[in-house]
């Protein structure tokens, strides 16, 4: 059990520090709002296209520029996988995380899918929590 | 124990809903799952009510019956307490669809699901079970029937997941063709041929992983009368089982508790109320929650076991 709390005590860490960074280094409060947003439909993105698609989509919104949410968030995930004995991505060892993902064989991908969803578990959860919310939900 | 035993094996026509509550995951309303795989279970309590439902709607038979063979509802009410004739256990997934590249899905089942059967055939004295489970595939291999429309070039693509398709092996296609005669509705002509080729048994990783991410999730809204635009904050995320999903139960039946001097005729023993329950038979029922959007309409086939 010790591990297994120490995993999901880990996740949580970091989807609180990528929160409050968020709510306190950056000023823009439409960012705040389309970051919250994003974070909160990513889940269930990524369980009807599947983790590839969903990050190329980020990858599009965010054209690599660090004052797109889309950018932010990839970033985040990014941040979260690619760290040591998070995920084994054996080879593998690309800085980008989407051409890990494209790397990989289907048991590593699905793991990375599971691996990635219960870290978004975290970090939807602190986003609705802290930062403000957009008008239309 | 039981004195009589049968299996019933229950596919889903539509999607099927049997809600778990509410959960801080992705989902808002999740289904049922078994705590110690994540494999979609149905609760029997839920089988139960279900059942005894469908023979209070359809067979307009008289409540003593019913009370009978399911257990009084009238506890508290000053009636008194005894047990129902009848058991049923959590329904468990045997073949779970998924999506495939080509031959639009496969029937997929697991190794240990397909083992967990066999207990269970055994449990209930079923005699005609005539085949064997091969050893798990390896990493990114499935076993499949020769002649698959799943199959190209040797490869299967599952979702978005590729694996090595082995038709060596016979187990499955003996598999196959036992679950078509013996566990699919019996005017399932074209689902009976598509399993006899369309089958593939999936590591246990794998196929664990499926059925966790390849449910069905609904986003549901609520439309503000005023405006014809969605209201805010009333958006939610619901799980379905997919149809073509075939999941079963082990249906027991004792002596009724009850009444040994004037038990109805037709009830008198275990063996009556097994063949009362075997109406259903080649029926459908509806399972699970959400009936008003067409969900949990399943077709039953009952297969009779032996007797101790």
């Amino acid at each position: 059990m010790s591990r297994l709390q120490k995993v999901e005590q880990k996740r949580a860490a970091e989807a609180w520090s990528c929160i409050q960074a968020v709510n306190e280094d950056i000023d823009s409060p439409k960012f705040k709002k389309e970051y919250r947003s994003i974070v909160m439909k990513l889940p269930t993105l990524i369980l009807t296209n599947g983790l590839g698609q969903t990050l190329a989509f980020l990858k599009s919104k965010g054209k690599n520029d660090d004052s797109n949410p889309e950018e932010k968030v990839y970033g985040d995930l990014q941040g979260w996988l690619t760290q040591p004995n998070v995920a084994n991505w054996g080879r593998v060892m690309h800085d980008e995380l989407i051409e890990r993902i494209m790397a990989i064989d289907s048991n590593k991908y699905r793991f990375v899918t599971m691996e990635c969803l219960s870290f978004l578990n975290w970090l939807k959860r602190f986003a609705d929590a802290v930062l403000p919310k957009d008008g239309g939900e | 124990m039981f004195k009589e035993a049968s299996l019933m094996f229950i596919y889903t026509e539509t999607s099927l809903h049997a809600g778990s509550g509410t959960s801080l995951g992705v989902i808002d309303l999740p289904i049922q799952r078994e705590k110690y795989t994540d494999y979609p279970v149905l609760q029997a309590s839920g089988i139960k009510g279900a059942v005894r439902d469908w023979f209070e709607t359809n067979n307009g038979v008289e409540n003593q019956k019913i009370d009978l063979i399911f257990g009084p509802d009238t506890i508290g009410r000053g009636g008194e307490a005894f047990a129902g004739a009848a058991t049923f256990t959590d329904a468990r997934l045997l073949l779970f669809p998924v999506r495939s590249m080509k031959g639009v899905f496969a029937y997929t089942t697991s190794c240990f699901a397909l083992n967990r059967l066999k207990r269970d055939l055994t449990m209930a004295k079923v005699a005609n079970v005539n085949w064997n489970i091969p050893q798990e595939p390896q990493d990114n291999q499935v076993f499949g029937i020769k002649g698959s429309s799943l199959c190209e070039d040797g490869k299967v693509l599952l979702e978005e997941y590729a694996f090595d398709f082995h038709e060596n092996n016979n187990d499955v296609k003996t598999i196959a063709e036992w679950l078509a005669n013996n566990a699919f509705p019996n005017e399932y002509q074209f689902w009976k041929e598509k399993i006899k080729t369309d089958l593939l048994i999936l590591p246990e990783d794998a196929f664990k992983d499926f059925v966790k991410l390849s449910t069905e999730v609904q986003a549901r809204i609520k439309i503000n009368n005023d405006t014809k635009t969605a209201t805010s904050g009333a958006l939610f995320y619901e799980e379905t089982l997919t149809s073509d999903t075939l999941l079963y139960s082990i249906v027991m039946a004792n002596d009724p508790f009850k009444d040994e001097a004037n038990r109805p005729n037709g009830l008198k023993n275990a063996k009556d109320i097994m063949t009362f329950i075997s109406a259903l038979n080649g029926n459908r029922a509806q399972f699970g929650g959400d009936t008003t959007i067409g969900r949990g309409i399943v077709n039953i086939r009952l297969l009779n076991g032996g007797s101790k």
